[in-house]
């Protein structure tokens, strides 16, 4: 079972790829959007998926903390699919991106050019959570895996569950807050953050349902659970009927009505229900984001449609490759669970870390807080506890692995990854070249312009080289090259009259060049007055 | 069997992600020889077309005349329009202006068959609504990037470079005139660059009206070269250029010698009822106050 | 076999990369080559010019403005020095169109930069453009942003100056 659905996600992918391939190339115009709607299906499903993840952390991190029992038989399977799940969301905004290349515009992270994110902006959070959310969850499989060798692990996989519980509300708060913070009134209220959470734990729930029977096990706590969320949310959208007169028949009828069934025992029992159960769990909280997010009906082009080959190809492939990959070389892992470990940190270390963190976190913002006075200081909070997490989440998991592992493979393993994120953040820090766009214009000679140029600059730019910015004479040059000027006098100016000596501008004499295209008639008359005043300020 | 499965896979594998890697990469510079030439019966042509299905307009509400912004309390200068709505008759001159101003490319068949066009100012209800550069502006404040922000001059800008095409503030735009770039306009020869003074504007990123923000700058430029202090003297957009009854007025809302000032004075002052909340700086004047 | 794919998939990668360079527009050979050679260090301070007596627009314009043949010839009808080239040269500026130095503006189309606001403002044009042997050499050094924020935020011993985004972009 597990093998065909692996070949199924690898089948999937084919035409997943296509898609990726079209949205890469051609832009958002390959999907549904236009000039009033420009949130379309990625985004749709990107909340979709990210909430499917966040049901994972909290099957396995937060029955974890709660000590329930029934967490153990399901711990690696959701926290698999949180990873997986993760993964698929990641790839939806990065697509749905104008310009796919500027993403790293939206980390807030020093910058040559000190231009910095907007923290005004949820997108800037959700970035930053999502980041740390991944990083996290990553931390949280690799410590399981390893505390099955090493007990002594279960300590730090005990500390990082307790990071992963806030952090996933928090994540999913800020996730709503994409929405709520905008000026649809559809998207308003202060309900929000605790709707979606609940959204997002139904749907992950009927996920594991499914990745449960795969492994032809069952879990009757998850089921009650689903049952329980899907009166909640119900709750919810007759609040939403009564306050904006939403009601979509659809998402109530696959999220509610149907999950009903398995109040009957003889139904309950049986493997095709459950899994329908499920699925229409699935479909109904699809429905529900697509509904929020897309008001109007838009046609659909070929590329909404791929994105479920892409992301259910990925999330199958994703997720039953890495459990192949875990069940080859541990084959038991998925039924049995390590030996309880009393062991606890010492205070000092936990102490320490934590208040490293809380550093860590108020420095990135004195760092940064000066360069962008304009924002208030409350935008930076969305952040403040994914910072804190990223630190203490590094800092137990280096520690914990530190213990277990040779430490010649330890320090080779993270200087490769020290370098390779130092690079990727040494790149975000450059920037990318400077577009130069349309072919840049030739810098060109400077024409008789329509409107009469101030004399003074005129003169400076065209006389002074030979004749002195006071009519003196250059004496550096004219007096090496060229014969003497005549002393600028009055008398001498008089002589010659106005009229004459405009002359001389235009068509030259002697030594004298020629101005004409160079200089306006009405211009080279100013000059010439330009020398009488040149002329008085020196008697 | 030459290859086992598992090295066809991974090789599969590594093309595929190689290949994509490798069309993603960044395209070549643009060359304007490519650009078949566009014209402006075109551009009218698709005026037309705008105009036959216009969107409709929210109601009208009477607001205080715009003074100076919160968040730039010092600032001399507050540049803004007004649109007198006792003498537009929706003729759409100054959608054109704009566009030969602006440089706004065409939009496709596809495009154009719903009802997507570029157009910066857009008739609605027979009257003319543009960006109108809140005070308090909601595009600028979900810019992730920062490239939607205000000047100190009241101008709601776009900082092309900057956008990432993430369309947040798009959507955040209570009346939706802010336009996508879906197409590459260059590309598909939809571009007419009648105006070297404004950058054309990459597919993908946000654009919207400027306030011709070009013409402010090089005003601005010209008179701190001689040393002189800017207050919006000699500037003018391309639609109150161009509007046949002189109905579009741009000004400065804090410069009592500005004719916008004067004119508003004894004026009715109205803006739509979603963007009344945001201090905008493009008002409409209708009857007497 | 491993061996060989990783072998197939480096090959891959670099060709990726060579690919990448070859066909990215280079920002370098902006500048047409003439056939005028120039030295600013022969023209500046030297016999008493300014920037401006060749950039006319150098302190008032937006553009700084390239000389045209007729501002050379101003000069260079008479034979100016003795040494050996000036056969060479005065041949090349009698075969020389009437605009001879053409550079291509290596600012973006979005920013804007005048000349004569910072000139006016007391910068001095050695502060952007000080490496004068490659600007003879026709190959200009690039100007990268974060030098115009040093300067415009107060770092390089300048009064600061404006950073909001819409002065200088559009």
């Amino acid at each position: 079972m597990v093998k065909k659905l692996f070949i199924v996600g690898l089948i999937l992918l084919i035409p997943g790829i296509w898609t990726l391939f079209q949205a890469l190339s051609i832009g958002p115009a390959s999907w549904a959007l236009d000039q009033s709607l420009f949130w379309g299906t990625p985004i749709v499903n990107f909340v979709f998926w990210i909430g499917l993840a966040h049901a994972g952390t909290f099957l396995s991190a937060i029955l974890l903390i709660l000590e329930v029992r029934f967490q153990k038989r399901i711990s690696l399977v959701a926290e698999l699919s949180t990873i997986a799940a993760i993964l698929v969301a990641s790839i939806f905004p990065l697509i749905h991106l104008g310009i796919v290349s500027r993403f790293y515009f939206l980390i807030p992270f020093f910058n040559e050019r000190n231009i910095f994110a907007n923290f005004s902006s949820p997108l800037i959070w959700d970035f930053v959570a999502i980041f740390v959310y991944l990083c996290i969850s990553i931390f949280y499989i690799v410590t399981h895996l390893l505390s099955l060798k090493h007990a002594s692990l279960l300590k730090t996989g005990k500390v990082l569950a307790w990071i992963l519980f806030p952090l996933v509300l928090w994540v999913h708060t800020i996730v709503s807050l994409d929405f709520a913070v905008t000026t649809n009134n559809l998207w308003q209220g202060a309900y929000f953050p605790i709707y979606f959470i609940l959204g997002a734990l139904f749907s992950g729930l009927a996920l594991v349902v499914f990745l449960l029977e795969v492994q032809k096990r069952r879990v009757r706590k998850i089921e009650e659970l689903l049952i329980a969320a899907s009166w909640l949310l119900f709750v919810f959208w007759i609040w939403e009927f009564f306050q904006k007169g939403v009601w979509h028949f659809e998402v109530v009828f696959f999220g509610f009505v149907i999950v009903q069934l398995l109040w009957i025992p003889v139904l309950r029992n049986q493997k095709t229900i459950r899994l329908f159960v499920s699925f229409a769990a699935l479909v109904s909280m699809w429905l529900e984001r697509y509904v929020l997010i897309v008001p109007s009906d838009l046609e659909w082009l070929p590329v909404d449609y791929g994105w479920f080959a892409l992301g259910i190809g990925l999330f199958l492939s994703v997720f039953f490759g890495l459990y192949l990959l875990i069940q080859k070389y541990n084959p038991i892992v998925f039924y049995v669970s390590a030996e309880e470990s009393n062991e606890k940190y010492s205070k000092k270390v936990l102490w320490g870390i934590l208040a490293g963190a809380v550093v860590f976190a108020l420095l990135y913002f004195a760092l940064n807080y000066p360069l962008d006075t304009s924002v208030p200081l409350m935008n930076w909070i969305p952040v403040l506890f994914p910072l804190f997490s990223l630190f203490a989440g590094l800092s137990f998991f280096a520690l914990g692995v530190y213990s277990v592992v040779p430490k010649k493979q330890f320090f080779l393993v993270s200087g490769l990854l020290v370098l390779i994120l130092g690079g990727a953040f040494g790149a975000f820090y450059a920037g990318g070249d400077t577009n130069l766009g349309v072919e840049s214009k030739i810098i060109s000679v400077e024409r008789v312009s329509k409107n009469n140029r101030p004399v003074k600059d005129l003169w400076a730019s065209r006389c002074a080289s030979c004749h002195g910015l006071k009519g003196e004479g250059n004496r550096k040059f004219i007096y090496e090259f060229y014969p003497e000027i005549q002393d600028l006098t009055l008398e001498r100016l008089n002589s010659q009259g106005e009229d004459s000596l405009t002359q001389v501008v235009l068509k030259g004499r002697a030594f004298m060049n020629p101005f004409e295209g160079r200089v306006s008639e009405s211009e080279a008359r100013a000059l010439i007055r330009y020398m009488y005043q040149l002329a008085e300020e020196k008697e | 069997m030459l290859i086992s499965k598992r090295t066809f896979i991974k090789s599969f594998g590594a093309l595929l992600g190689g290949l994509l890697l490798f069309g993603c990469r960044k395209q070549g510079e643009k060359s304007l020889s490519r650009v078949r030439p566009v014209s402006i019966p075109d551009i009218k042509k698709q005026i037309k077309e705008a105009m036959k299905n216009q969107k409709p307009l929210d109601s009208l509400v009477a607001i205080p005349v715009p003074s100076s912004l919160k968040a730039f309390p010092n600032a001399t200068n507050r540049f803004g329009m007004a649109i007198d709505l006792d003498l537009c008759d929706g003729c759409g001159e100054c959608v054109l202006a704009c566009n030969l101003e602006n440089n706004i490319p065409l939009v496709n068949e596809y495009q154009a068959s719903k009802n997507n066009y570029m157009h910066w100012i857009e008739l609605r209800d027979q009257i003319p609504v543009t960006c109108f550069h809140c005070g308090d502006a909601p595009c600028e404040k979900v810019c992730p990037t920062g490239a939607a922000v205000h000047s100190p001059d009241g101008v709601s800008a776009m900082v092309y470079a900057r956008c990432a095409g993430t369309r947040f503030c798009g959507v955040n735009c209570p009346i939706k005139i802010r336009k996508f770039n879906y197409v590459d306009a260059l590309d598909e020869g939809l571009q007419f660059i009648s105006n070297p003074e404004v950058p054309v504007r990459e597919q993908g990123v946000i654009e919207k009206c400027s306030l011709c923000l070009h013409r402010i700058q090089n005003a601005r430029l010209k008179a701190k070269t001689i040393g002189k202090e800017f207050l919006g003297e000699n500037v003018t957009t391309a639609c109150a250029e161009a509007c046949p009854k002189g109905a579009i007025l741009f000004g400065n809302w804090l410069d009592p010698n500005s004719l916008l000032y004067k004119k508003a004075r004894g004026r009715g002052v109205y803006t739509l009822s979603s963007i009344a909340p945001f201090d905008p700086s493009v008002v409409y004047f209708k009857g007497v106050r | 076999m491993k061996k060989g794919v990783f072998f197939l998939l480096f090959v891959f990668m670099l060709a990726l990369i060579f690919a990448d360079i070859f066909f990215s527009p280079s920002l370098a050979s902006n500048t047409k080559k003439t056939s005028i050679p120039f030295l600013h260090a022969l023209h500046g301070d030297s016999i008493g010019l300014s920037c401006e007596a060749c950039h006319s627009g150098a302190y008032t314009n937006r553009e700084a403005f390239m000389p045209s043949k007729s501002d050379c010839m101003d000069c260079h009808r008479l034979p100016l020095t003795e040494s050996e080239g000036i056969a060479s040269l005065d041949s090349a500026l009698k075969n020389a169109s009437e605009h001879p130095f053409q550079t291509k503006n290596r600012l973006p189309a979005h920013v804007v930069f005048h000349h004569g606001v910072h000139a006016k403002a007391n910068v001095s044009c050695e502060e952007c453009h000080s490496n004068e042997l490659a600007w003879d050499r026709g190959t200009p050094p690039l100007l990268l942003m974060n030098e115009c924020l040093a300067c415009h935020q107060g770092k390089r011993g300048f009064e600061a100056s404006a950073t909001d985004c819409a002065s200088c972009h559009r």
